[in-house]
């Protein structure tokens, strides 16, 4: 018997996503059989807008992109401009970078982990993560004087400092995070088994299609695939070391353990990038115009940006083009949803991590 | 054995205060020194000169110099500190408490004597 | 980029198969705008390491339709859905149709605001400054208080060059508004720029030469002030042959009788006028002209007047012809000559102009015990310089306000006759502000009674100057005796007479003088058929495109240097200049104390 096949609409406005992306679902009972993405709702211009401004000014619009991602977005930018014109960045600041970059990784991740036990209806679990979360927001404050979006990245350095007093305080709190990840959150994620049963064994991508479909981020690293940005040394990462978290079972479980494992990962670098930071200046003069094309690349909470500038020596760029990590997770949330149940949509789609702002900048 | 893993934290919070405060019975935190809050223009130390204006990423600032007058919005202003920073006068001050919101949307004129 | 290839439409598809069997995995795709076509460009990843990307670039015409990847790399679908909306492009064999599902279709409204419109792209550009546009000669100002900040003298010598001939005596005596206009002189912590002038000309040289061709046209100019010699540089650069006549023995107009020497060495006033000279100026001492017929029919093709304002104004008060009372310009022209003058021991000076105040300092260094200054108005009203102001107080001359004379008494012939040293009498009214006048200062009216008696010595009448020529120029003149000229050509009533300086426009500065005599010489040089460009050759450094306010300026205080001048024991005893230069150390922190405004931030 032919079964009828119905069309629901998922999203854009729905409680488990943080931002609006639409999916149409193709049903038969019970099962999905098909999807198709829709995006385009915040589409706000920011590569257009990014020719119009000059390049300094850019870094503000860079920064607001997204908001978990903030500081990673700058970043990159400001390495892309940084190539172009042949600017060497004071030691001091590249660690600095990579203690802001490690920050609002966990920022992400924690977020992240909130969102999704609220998917799953655990909500007492949802406010936990946040509170935890505030101590990061509170060190985000402390450092760079805003909450979520850090704006402390800028051309050719930092534009803030960290002393050794600001240090142990930030070390002090990431500590009592450290605690309250231990005790409260880590547990229950890692051993409780309702969690388990909605997502161990769902959403599976085997390691093949994971990187025929350009899978970034924990998605990939969750299927097997060993590819993070980070390994190419950008900032301060050669000096600080750095192996990537990799599992291998490729379904949701999978890639829960690997978001929850780097944070542990942030836990370490952050501390360690700050006790070794050398003395000197964190910021170095930029003179002149940008002119070439580059491609910069940096690992954000959901996997590889990419961002392509061209510069024609003037004071705008000619071409600011990014690829952010959801836009090339999207595929892969294509392939894994088909098959599963309309009750673990939201669970899946959430999997991927979705930052439709970024996506659609 | 269903769940165990949150009781001990269930437990904990029965009983310890809340984590939240209650605003407006109690008042906010006193913010960190190094948060960028308000901005303040000195129009005793302003020349007019039109830098905060052309480096603003988001086009708070206006100024004309044949009314002697600097126009500034708080909403369009994102407190990114650029202004603060780039003034040499030293005309441009941020203070560490969070601007407020108001009921209207209303720019701000600060006239600059001459 | 590296690790690029290069395709041509046909060969798209198969290099991407091949980055397929190198299991390659796909970036993203970037479309590029480039007017009459479309560049895409694709990144792709090695599969075992992030490094390094390998690009395929892609140019089509814009209607032209690109070859869909999306059969080879599924995701590339995606990408491709977004070029199609952002660039209209066309591209055939998508796997997935995403239907084109953006918010705002592109015929709406809104639309429009995506496309840039027709800006410009900017060139490096610098801001307008406020020193710079209150120089009367058009200064590059930040640009070579940049340069001495960073150690280039030549090069800020050069800068100077390329807008006024002597910066040798204007970094002595122009009064110099680009400090008035500083921005930091609201804070008191002037920049200064005269000072720095006057610093790169001692320490570093500048070659000039005549690089134009010769035109074989002469041009007469009729007095070798600073209008007439500047004048006379820009002509000689234009290739011209110039006369100057000078009818004192010797050259250099007001700069030479009117200022004293401890504000300009007279060594360094001769050494700007041999620059001229070596330039191929003749200068004519000595030689007084009565008739500009003469001239043209000597064979000159053009003349300028820049005979300035040499003539006294009079008090017009009793007594006033008395042997006693002399004029400023004759006083300070035979103390710069050399010629000995009788002042005796009470001097005072009328009026409050820079000449009074010239004349007080020098009657002051000539042995006067007590030299008094009487100005009708307030020190709010003074034309003197502030600074002139300060020092002649602190050498010790007393200024009096809300004073004017009367008359003039000398004392009767009895006085005569028992053989004392002549003393004369002044009388003067106390005065008081009244309504403004004219110029929009208020004008002093008498009180009356107040008449009052004070005993002198000499009297120096300093309360004005104006013009004085032949009456046989036949030119058009104006309000006391100026010269009326074009304001745009300096071309007087007369045909291929031209006229600048102080003779237009009553007394004013050198370098309002100077920039007049370089209009003149520009206008000179069209009439006689040239273009009238000054040509200036092009500095050739690396330059700050970004000011850098915080880096370089944030939490550091930027506080005015002493400037070192020769104490109040030594200066009164001769003529040695008075303010002494700056060491190179402090030259190069007061370049870098520069907030740099022309540059943007």
């Amino acid at each position: 018997m032919k079964m009828a096949r119905t069309v629901i609409p998922f999203g854009p406005q729905h409680p488990v996503l943080p931002e609006p992306i639409h999916l149409k679902l193709e049903l038969e009972d019970e099962k999905v059989v098909g999807v198709t993405p829709v995006i385009g709702y915040i589409h706000r211009g920011i590569e257009k807008a990014a020719e119009l401004n000059s390049f300094r000014q850019n870094v503000s619009l860079m920064d607001r992109i997204c908001g978990i991602c903030s500081f990673i977005h700058a970043l990159t930018y400001c390495q892309g401009i940084e190539a172009l014109m042949g600017v060497e960045v004071p030691p001091r600041a590249r660690f600095l970078r990579v203690f802001w970059s490690e920050l609002s990784r966990t920022h992400s991740h924690l977020l992240w982990l909130g969102l999704f036990a609220d998917a799953m209806g655990f909500e007492s679990l949802f406010m936990q993560c946040w509170r935890a979360r505030e101590i990061i927001l509170d060190i985000s404050e402390m450092t760079a004087g805003h909450r979520i979006i850090q704006s402390t990245c800028t051309i050719g350095g930092v534009k803030r400092d960290i002393d050794k007093e600001m240090s142990n305080e930030v070390n002090r709190r990431l500590l009592a995070f450290k605690g309250m990840m231990d005790k409260t959150i880590s547990p229950v994620f890692l051993h409780d088994p309702t969690i388990k049963r909605r997502i161990a064994g769902k959403g599976v991508l085997p390691k093949e299609q994971a990187e025929l479909l350009g899978a970034v981020g924990p998605v990939a690293r969750g299927s097997g695939v060993s590819i993070d940005i980070r390994q190419t040394g950008y900032a301060a990462y050669k000096e600080v070391g750095f192996e990537p978290v990799v599992e291998t079972a490729g379904d949701g479980y999978a890639r829960t353990l690997v978001r929850i494992r780097e944070v542990y990962q942030c836990l370490e670098l952050m501390p360690e990038a700050l006790s070794m930071m050398p003395d000197g200046e964190i910021l170095v003069r930029v003179d002149g115009y940008p002119e070439g094309e580059t491609v910069s690349r940096c690992e954000q909470p959901r996997g590889e940006v990419i961002y392509y500038l061209r510069g024609n020596g003037t004071n705008n760029l000619e071409r600011l083009k990014i690829r952010t990590p959801t836009f090339a997770n999207i595929p892969a949330l294509l392939v894994t949803l088909p098959g599963c149940e309309l009750a673990d949509v939201p669970v899946l789609t959430l999997l991927i991590d979705p930052c439709i702002s970024c996506t659609e900048r | 054995m269903e769940m165990p893993w949150m009781f001990p934290t269930i437990w904990i919070n029965l009983f310890t205060r809340p984590a939240t405060r209650r605003y407006p019975f109690k008042d906010i935190r006193e913010p960190f020194a190094e948060y960028k809050g308000r901005i303040y223009f000195d129009s005793n130390k302003c020349d007019l000169c039109g830098d905060c204006a052309r480096i603003c990423p988001s086009r708070a600032i206006e100024v004309s110099l044949t009314n002697r007058q600097i126009t500034y919005d708080p909403f369009k202003c994102i407190y990114c500190s650029n202004c603060v920073q780039a003034c040499l006068p030293r005309a441009i001050s941020q203070d560490k408490h969070y601007a407020k919101p108001a009921a209207a949307k209303e720019a701000e004129t600060i006239s600059v004597p001459v | 980029m590296e690790n690029e290839i290069l395709v041509e439409k046909a060969e798209l598809v198969p290099a991407v198969q091949r980055m397929l069997a190198e299991k390659a995995r796909f970036g993203t795709a970037t479309c590029l705008d480039r007017g009459d076509k479309f560049e895409i460009v694709y990144h792709f990843e090695p599969q075992e390491s992030p490094e390094p990307l390998t690009h395929i670039r892609v140019s089509i015409a814009k209607e032209d339709t690109l070859p869909s990847i999306s059969s080879i790399y599924f995701c590339a679908a995606l990408i491709e859905s977004e070029m199609q909306d952002h660039f209209d492009i066309q591209i055939s064999g998508t796997a997935f149709d995403f239907q084109r599902r953006f918010i705002r279709s592109r015929e709406s409204p809104e639309a429009e605001l995506l496309k840039p419109a027709s800006y410009e792209l900017r060139p490096p550009a610098r801001l307008p400054v406020r020193c710079g546009e209150a120089c009367p000669a058009g200064i590059d100002i930040p640009r070579y208080v940049r340069f001495i900040g960073e150690g280039k003298f030549a090069e800020a010598l050069a800068v100077i060059k390329q807008a006024l001939p002597f910066p040798g005596i204007l970094g002595r005596v122009c009064f110099a508004p680009c400090e008035n206009a500083c921005r930091q002189s609201k804070q008191e912590e002037t920049i200064a720029i005269r000072m720095l002038k006057r610093f790169v000309y001692e320490k570093a040289t500048y070659e000039e030469k005549v690089t134009a061709e010769a035109t074989h046209k002469r041009v007469a100019i009729i007095g070798s002030g600073p209008a007439g010699l500047t004048a006379a540089y820009y002509l000689a650069k234009m290739g011209h042959g110039v006369t100057i006549f000078e009818a004192l023995p010797q050259a250099g107009g007001m700069m030479r009788v009117g200022i004293p020497a401890y504000r300009l060495p007279r060594k360094i006033l001769d050494d700007e006028i041999d620059m001229v000279k070596k330039l191929g100026v003749e200068i004519r001492t000595n030689t007084r002209v009565e008739f500009l017929d003469k001239l043209f029919s000597d064979g000159y093709q053009a003349t300028l007047v820049a005979t300035g304002a040499h003539q006294e104004m009079k008090m017009g008060i009793a007594g006033e012809e008395h042997p006693k009372v002399m004029d400023c310009i004759n006083f300070l022209r035979d103390v710069n000559f050399g010629q000995p003058v009788e002042l005796g021991n009470r001097v005072v000076v009328i009026g409050g102009g820079n000449a009074a105040i010239d004349s007080a300092r020098t009657a002051l260094r000539l042995g006067a015990k007590e030299v008094s200054i009487f100005y009708r108005r307030t020190s709010a009203e003074m034309p003197a310089h502030r600074s002139e102001v300060e020092e002649a107080m602190k050498e010790g001359v007393k200024i009096e306000f809300l004073v004017a004379p009367k008359s003039v008494l000398s004392k009767s012939a009895r006085q005569a006759l028992a053989g004392g040293s002549e003393t004369i009498t002044l009388e003067s009214f106390r005065m008081k502000l009244g309504a403004p006048d004219p110029g929009g200062r208020p004008h002093p009216e008498p009180i009356e009674g107040s008449e009052f008696r004070v005993d002198f010595d000499s009297v120096i009448a300093a309360i004005g100057q104006h013009p004085e020529f032949a009456a046989q120029f036949k030119l058009k003149t104006g309000r006391e005796n100026v010269i009326v000229v074009n304001s745009r050509t300096r071309a007087t009533s007369r045909k291929g007479v031209f006229a600048a300086g102080d003779v237009i426009g009553g007394p004013a500065s050198v370098v309002e003088a100077v920039k007049t005599g370089k209009e003149a010489a520009i206008s000179i040089d069209k009439y006689l058929g040239g273009d009238g460009i000054v040509r200036v050759e092009e500095i050739k450094v690396k330059e700050p495109t970004s000011r850098h306010t915080f880096i370089e300026r944030w939490g550091r205080e930027s506080k005015q240097v002493e400037m070192p001048s020769l104490a109040i024991e030594d200066r009164l005893s001769g003529f040695d200049e008075v303010e002494l230069g700056l060491s190179e150390e402090i030259a190069i922190a007061e370049g870098q104390r520069c907030w740099r405004c022309d540059l943007e931030e």
